[in-house]
């Protein structure tokens, strides 16, 4: 990616991942919703801004946006069910995702099996 | 008071009604707000080149002190900005992205006083609200932000204090565009005023 690249796309640069969130109720989470992070860098306010009802956003700073999704998920106390991302996952988020009882489904996509 | 709203679309429409020698004013007070922010950061990390941006930035100033544009200059210093992006990938933990942000506004200033185009002065304005967000956010330190900590965020104070700067600041060109007081006084106030402002731009107070 050249230099001018970054300027123009500032506000693009983040790899999105999602997990869908259920299980058990918690006080900043509930079934079903979606979880939407960054990569590296967290969601800037324009990014946020697109969020739907049903989504919000997750940060981590410095993490990869999967680790910084699901641990989200973690922390409030829900199980993943599926995860995509815009960039491949590389193979230490892949390798986390397996820990957790995740199956890569394809180069961005991964799912929970109950 | 209400809480303010970086209203990209409204700040555009408004943006839109000034020449461009004022939009690309407004877009350099937006930059030079952050100045500190890229000198702490080529301090702390030995990268970079504050000198540089500080000469970028007075060539944007001098550049409007003038009726026309000299895009030979400008886009000399384009280059130059361009050059003292932070390189690899930016890093919350350290200051890359307020550097980044502040580096970026000064090339979006630099491209809206080239170009005239008034997106490019909205992005030198969404930088700073932005610069200020993450810092605000790191300090809340979240894992989730939903509707109640987004608004917390909105409505700290630095946040609020560099949105109503960037209104303050277009009511200014605006009263210039419309009454007989010269462009050049009101470019140099502006100067002034975001000199000023720069070293508070990420003050911290108490959450």
């Amino acid at each position: 990616m050249s230099r001018m690249a970054v300027l123009t796309l500032a506000n693009g640069r983040s790899t999105f991942s999602k997990v869908m969130g259920f299980a058990r109720a918690q006080p900043i989470l509930r079934a079903g919703e979606t979880i939407i992070a960054g990569g590296i860098v967290d969601l800037v306010p324009a990014q946020r801004a697109l969020l739907q009802a049903g989504e919000v956003a997750a940060r981590l700073p410095g993490a990869h946006a999967e680790i910084t999704a699901l641990t989200a998920a973690q922390e409030a106390g829900f199980a993943p069910r599926a995860l995509a991302t815009t960039r491949a996952i590389c193979p230490a988020c892949a390798a986390v995702i397996e820990s957790l009882g995740g199956r890569l489904v394809g180069a961005n996509t991964a799912v929970f099996p109950r | 008071m209400p809480t303010l709203e970086f209203d990209e679309r409204k700040l555009l429409t408004e943006l839109e009604q000034l020449t461009d020698r004022l939009r690309a004013a407004f877009a350099a007070a937006c930059a030079e707000r952050q100045f500190q922010c890229y000198v702490r950061y080529s301090e702390i990390s030995q990268n970079g080149d504050h000198h540089k941006l500080a000469r970028a930035l007075g060539c944007i100033w001098e550049d409007l002190g003038k009726a026309q544009a000299d895009h030979t200059a400008l886009e000399r210093q384009l280059e130059v900005c361009l050059s003292l992006l932070p390189n690899g990938e930016p890093d919350e933990l350290d200051d890359r992205v307020f550097a980044e942000n502040a580096v970026a506004s000064v090339a979006f200033a630099i491209r809206a006083r080239i170009t005239g185009v008034s997106q490019e002065a909205v992005w030198a304005a969404r930088r700073a609200y932005e610069s200020l967000d993450h810092y605000v956010t790191n300090r809340l330190n979240p894992t989730i932000i939903d509707p109640n900590v987004e608004a917390r965020i909105l409505a700290h104070p630095l946040v609020q204090a560099e949105l109503e700067r960037q209104q303050v600041d277009l009511s200014q060109l605006h009263a210039a565009a419309t009454t007989s007081a010269g462009e050049s006084e009101v470019i140099d106030q502006l100067h002034l005023h975001s000199q000023n402002d720069a070293p508070r731009f990420l003050d911290a107070k108490p959450l």
